[in-house]
């Protein structure tokens, strides 16, 4: 089964970088958006407890869009491959179904940590400059969040049988996610039953851990007393439980 | 040696809610053979070779490839069998190189080692006349060269038992030919196991059907006429009587009047009688016909007659090729409403489809 989880990883990979609108559109959207929402709100506001400027704020904010997008889309292949027929041509090879769920959710993990690199690179223009520590624990959180919404895109995609419903229930999920995760305000400055909210969405505290590698403080969520444990909790359990979720939804047919 | 058949589909139904798709098919193949399954859209083909396959578990009855049950081992199943879908089932971004590598290592070559693997690859590509375009991305190759690549994708792990579904949809009548003669070749030379592989072969045109050893008509989820070709043929008779006129099923209409089995049959109109030679001049003189000729009963009026009913007695569950008997004719004229209404008159022109010209 390893072989056949790798092949199917390479080829995840592979064939998403060699769609180069594909690839070069998941990177240039949050690059995009950082520059256009980061200069422009640059004067208008600023970040309660903190003296970072909406630009170097936004950064994180942005690497965690590129994860969320390019980890959810990568999935779209396999729409794609029900479609074309590549996905009943796997699942009649003598594997578990298991080997196609990690080869996806490998692949779009990956995919989607190397745009959280190429956008992080921008990080010292802006005055990040993390140690490897630092850098690692980003990294990791970058990582988990990745493989979170790669198998729940993996889920949805088993079940949705054209690309279109996939991009309407992307647009109405994935944006509100991101917005409410403190990526793009902090939750310290917002109303109470919005910081509920916030507090509840798992990715809050993958951005939370992606903040303090990155920006080394602070040492927890933002406007709570939490620390870093119960984010870490959370980041990982989320992605253990989504790669179950979606290990669980591959068990139903295909037609 | 008694080694287990290829395939054996015992008592198959299965329904899609309340539509049911297979009522009840029983069917052996044998080590090596050859058997097309013909049937107009909705007789159940589909759902046969998505269940021999194990992308979908049957309501009722059991489905063995080399002795392993479907339902208990699907994973031994897919050990045995290679299938080839309607459409090339490869990624167009990878090249034909890549999708066979992928496809080695989901078919658990891996443990024969990198290099047995790609020496296999490498044969087959030879085999089958791709090793020239091995590393061109399959999304720039031609129809026909796509199916072959795509073939090879189906054969890799040397199965004992192909499937193929339509295997030349939407390819021109030389890709078509060169692609059977391909089937062909395999089956001589790619043979894994002494007998060869074995191949269920889901086919619409009858110059295909024609290549198989044995065929098999699908008719509303029923097996409607098991044999060989020439037996199936011999079964209708020695002869067909085919009519040319104006209005074909005002004439079949007026026959049966005067006590003939008469039907019409894309345009023309088909005389069934036990002999027909001695009808011909009777017919030919008559004001409606414009042209009257005795022809040899092909895979076409195989298939009108067996989706009329023709073979019903005999056919469904057997193996034998089955018999129309004395009022065989007659069987199939009780259902001539059917034939010229449900089945489409591509399927059922009475004219040999050409492989070239078709």
């Amino acid at each position: 089964m390893t072989a056949a989880v790798l092949a199917l990883w390479r080829r995840e990979v592979l064939v998403f970088v060699r769609d180069r609108a594909r690839f070069v559109g998941v990177l240039a959207q949050p690059v995009l958006f950082w520059v256009l929402f980061g200069f422009g709100f640059q004067g208008a506001v600023s970040v309660p407890g903190s003296d970072a400027s909406y630009l170097e704020y936004l950064l994180p904010g942005m690497i965690v869009l590129a994860v969320l997008f390019t980890a959810i889309y990568s999935t779209i292949s396999v729409v794609e491959d029900r479609q074309s027929g590549v996905l009943q041509a796997a699942l009649v090879a003598p594997q578990p179904r298991l080997a196609i769920v990690l080869g996806v959710v490998l692949g779009g993990t990956t995919l989607a940590l190397l745009q959280a690199v190429l956008i992080g690179l921008l990080a010292p223009f802006v005055g990040l400059r993390p140690g490897v520590g630092g850098t690692l624990v980003a990294v990791g959180a970058a990582g988990l969040v990745g493989a979170t919404f790669t198998a729940l895109g993996f889920g949805m995609a088993w079940r949705l049988k054209t690309t279109r419903a996939f991009h309407a229930v992307m647009n109405v999920v994935l944006i509100p996610i991101w917005l409410l995760s403190g990526a793009f305000f902090p939750l310290s400055g917002a109303p109470d039953a919005l910081r509920w909210v916030m507090l509840a969405n798992p990715v809050t505290h993958g951005v939370t851990l992606l903040r303090y590698g990155l920006e080394g403080l602070p040492a927890g969520v933002p406007g709570t007393t939490l620390g870093l444990l119960p984010s870490a909790l959370v980041t990982v359990g989320g992605a253990v439980l989504a790669v179950v979720w979606a290990a669980a939804t591959a068990r139903r047919p295909v037609y | 040696m008694t080694a287990p058949p290829a395939l054996s589909v015992r008592d198959l139904a299965h329904a899609y809610g309340d539509v049911a798709a297979l009522r009840g098919v029983t069917l052996d193949v044998a080590p090596g053979e050859r058997v097309g399954l013909l049937g107009a859209n909705g007789s159940g083909k589909t759902t046969l070779m998505r269940a021999v396959s194990t992308l979908l578990v049957p309501d009722a009855g059991t489905v063995t490839v080399g002795g392993a049950d479907a339902r208990r081992d699907p994973a031994a199943v897919r050990r045995r069998i290679g299938v080839v879908f309607q459409s090339p089932a490869l990624d167009d971004a990878l090249t034909v190189r890549e999708s066979l590598a992928l496809q080695a290592a989901l078919a658990g070559l891996a443990g024969l080692g990198r290099g047995e693997a790609r020496a296999r690859i490498d044969d087959l590509l030879g085999r089958l006349d791709l090793a020239d375009r091995a590393d061109a991305r399959v999304g720039t190759l031609s129809g026909g060269l796509a199916r072959r690549a795509d073939l090879a994708r189906g054969l890799l792990h040397h199965p004992a038992l192909v499937l193929l579904d339509e295997p030349t949809g939407g390819l021109d009548p030389l890709a078509r030919v060169a692609l059977w003669d391909t089937l062909d070749g395999l089956r001589r030379d790619h043979a894994p196991q002494a007998e060869g592989s074995a191949q269920l072969v889901a086919t619409h045109l009858m110059d295909e059907a024609e290549r198989c050893d044995r065929v098999a008509v699908l008719d509303a989820g029923r097996l409607v006429a098991l044999g060989t070709p020439a037996a199936l043929k011999a079964a209708l008779g020695r002869d067909a009587l085919w009519l040319d006129t104006d209005d074909a099923p005002a004439l079949a209409a007026r026959l049966g009047h005067e006590r003939l089995d008469a039907r019409a049959v894309g345009g023309r109109v088909l005389v069934a009688a036990d002999d027909p030679g001695a009808l011909l001049p009777a017919l030919y003189a008559r004001p409606d016909v414009r042209a009257a000729a005795l022809k040899e009963p092909s895979m076409d009026d195989v298939f009108a007659a067996a989706v009329g009913g023709a073979f019903a007695g005999g056919g469904a569950g057997t193996s034998t090729p089955p018999g129309m008997g004395g009022d065989g004719a007659g069987g199939a004229g009780r259902h001539h409403d059917e034939v010229s209404g449900t089945v489409p008159p591509a399927i059922i022109d009475p004219l040999p489809l050409d492989p070239i010209t078709e």
